[in-house]
């Protein structure tokens, strides 16, 4: 009944901020703000270069609202429109080199809380090594939720090269969880080490 | 065997852990920069336009009709019709059966906005479909007589499209589409080209008629429909993907009812990269599939099983670690096509290799041409299965496309040798089929 209700209001913010109701548009975007903020730091490595994007992908969702048909897509169609903010931004800034602020960790995850410090840096060396491209695989499905097919279409690439992408990521982080080794920076299918 | 899968498992919570924080303390300004911006008008989003025919169409009223003589003319009319299609039938063009071996004809593809085809033995390119608009993605269908593609409406930034089908000559364009779809959806042919299915990105399913004379049909929700999804020979069944799970095949009536499981891997087998790439054989008797092998999760390989899901077995067996995705059945169904990638066991980086190349029942792997840009290659077979015409997968991301423009090339499936046909390409390619 909840979660109805959630659809319900929802649609209606949606619906409110087709036609220019800054509040609405400042509801609809404040649950996900942190997410879409967390998506872009983990495919940018840069904190500034987040905020650029989400900035970008907030902005391009206002002005085209309008044209959204289904209020329901209005969480995926966010996502979207950051993710693919966040690759523009890499493009254009290759060759700046990036680095990212872990966010603090207020209290353990698990009751080893050394254990998931040292995996969570390791995963953290283990993304740093891979190219944006990659890094939005693992944001849109990971973090975002996102289905495969959905994650391929919305990067505009076959369902094949996303679960190629995927994979490459998850061994590249599991490799780093369980084996711990230093390999030198990889050559990473599909681009270049941010 | 369950170290990867509960790692997987953990993924979302690490990420949580090392990214998500509180709502970021730039909200208000960038909430205050997007809100600043005008919104477009819903009316310049052409897919919010009502359809000419709801707007120009009135009630009247029907006077009294005279039945007797109508249905004169109509039996008149009827015979001339038969006798004209008798005569007209006689002299047709001899079409392609819609799976197995064909005659290679054109190339289609879209450059600059365009439809182009051209013909790889010289060369030549025409372009078919022009104009202000922005065209992409066209797909001949099966019996190589249209061509179907996607209309951008809008300016440039615009991710509305409409789905058309033109003569293979260009001729005769038609909206096929009532509502406008996003760029990032996909659609196939039906066998006999009657119709056509789009799935958009949120894996909703819809039937288009090709002759865009009857209202399209919705006729599934969370399914992924891929190209080799018609079961040959005749279409009747569907394969598909569920978008709620990555470890199901599902089957169902090509009008969408009759949905069901086909294959679904136990939770404890379960990797990620399961069923990406599910074809028919060309003779609707097998499917190919990747999948990690049991107990291996660091990779992906080829699998067959028959259509009803039994005699599952791995097709490609080098040693090392491989990951094989994209594959495509040869026309006379003796052979799979597939990118591949190889793990380097020093550094553990997965490079890419040439598309590769086996026989369905099993041996060596052969490969077929150049090693492709690192996210593979995007290919299909010639209908005479005698070459594979191929270029950079890149090229295919949409709105932000890595690269936007290839030169795809024709390799020799038995030699290995490649050339360049000399086009430069703004989307995947798609061969002609034409009767044998």
């Amino acid at each position: 009944m909840a979660q109805s209700e959630a659809t319900v209001d929802q649609r209606d913010a949606v619906e409110r901020a087709k036609r220019g109701d800054h509040d609405a548009f400042a509801d609809l975007v404040d649950g996900r703000l942190a997410r879409l903020d967390a998506a872009a730091r983990l495919i940018l490595r840069d904190p500034e270069l987040a905020r650029d994007a989400v900035q970008e992908a907030l902005i391009r969702a206002w002005r085209d609202l309008p044209g959204l048909r289904d209020p329901d897509r209005f969480e995926a169609w966010l996502h979207r429109l950051t993710v693919n903010a966040c690759l523009d931004l890499a493009r254009r800034r290759r060759r700046r080199p990036m680095e990212v602020e872990i966010t603090p960790l207020d209290s353990p995850a698990t009751s080893d809380l050394s254990g998931a410090l040292a995996d969570r840096e390791l995963v953290d060396v283990a993304l740093r090594r891979l190219d944006p491209g990659h890094r939005a695989v693992v944001a849109l499905h990971y973090l975002l939720g996102m289905p495969l097919p959905e994650v391929a279409a919305s990067l505009g690439i076959p369902v094949g090269t996303a679960k190629s992408r995927l994979h490459y990521a998850l061994v590249a982080m599991r490799v780093a969880v369980t084996a711990e080794p230093d390999p030198a920076p990889a050559p990473v299918p599909g681009g270049q080490v941010a | 065997m369950t170290t990867e899968p509960r790692f997987e498992r953990q993924l979302p919570s690490i990420l949580e852990d090392l990214y998500l924080g509180p709502s970021p303390d730039y909200r208000h300004e960038v909430l205050t920069a997007a809100t600043r911006t005008r919104q477009r008008p819903a009316w310049t989003f052409p897919g919010r336009w009502l359809p000419m025919a709801d707007i120009a169409s009135t009630r009247t009223i029907a006077p009294r009709l005279p039945w007797r003589s109508i249905g004169v003319a109509l039996v008149i009319v009827a015979l001339l019709a038969a006798a004209a299609f008798a005569f007209v039938g006689s002299r047709q063009t001899k079409l392609p059966p819609a799976f197995g071996v064909a005659r290679n004809g054109l190339i289609a593809y879209a450059a600059d906005g365009d439809i182009y085809t051209a013909d790889p033995a010289t060369g030549l390119a025409n372009r078919i479909v022009s104009g202000p608009q922005v065209d992409r993605g066209p797909v001949f269908s099966r019996d190589g007589t249209h061509v179907a593609f996607l209309r951008q409406v809008g300016d440039a930034a615009s991710d509305a499209f409409d789905l058309m089908v033109a003569d293979f000559a260009g001729g005769n364009a038609r909206v096929l589409t009532t509502a406008k779809v996003q760029g990032d959806a996909s659609f196939e042919w039906s066998p006999d080209g009657s119709f056509l299915l789009l799935t958009t990105a949120d894996a909703r399913v819809t039937r288009y008629d090709a002759t865009g004379s009857t209202a399209p049909i919705d006729i599934a929700q969370h399914a992924h429909v891929q190209p080799g999804a018609f079961r040959p020979p005749d279409g009747r069944e569907i394969l598909y993907q569920p978008d709620t799970t990555d470890h199901a095949l599902y089957v169902m009536n090509a009008d969408g009812s009759g949905q069901r499981p086909l294959l679904e891997i136990p939770a404890a087998e379960a990797v990620d990269s399961d069923f990406g790439a599910v074809r028919y054989s060309p003779d609707g008797t097998m499917i190919a599939f990747q999948r990690a092998p049991v107990g291996d999760s660091n990779q992906i390989r080829i699998f067959v099983m028959r259509a009803d899901a039994t005699d599952v077995r791995q097709l490609t067996t080098e040693a090392g670690a491989w990951f094989e995705t994209d594959l495509v059945w040869s026309p006379d169904g003796t052979r799979i096509a597939f990118d591949r990638w190889r793990q380097d066991p020093a550094t553990l980086s997965w490079d890419i290799q040439p598309i590769g190349i086996v026989s369905v029942d099993g041996g060596p792997v052969v490969s077929a041409g150049p090693t492709p840009v690192s996210d593979g290659a995007w290919f299909d077979w010639s209908p005479d299965g005698t070459s594979i015409v191929s270029l950079a997968a890149t090229i295919l991301g949409w709105p932000n496309p890595a690269v936007t423009s290839a030169r795809p090339i024709v390799i020799d499936a038995a030699t290995g040798d490649a050339h360049d046909l000399g086009w430069t390409v703004n989307s995947a390619t798609s061969w002609q089929r034409l009767a044998p």
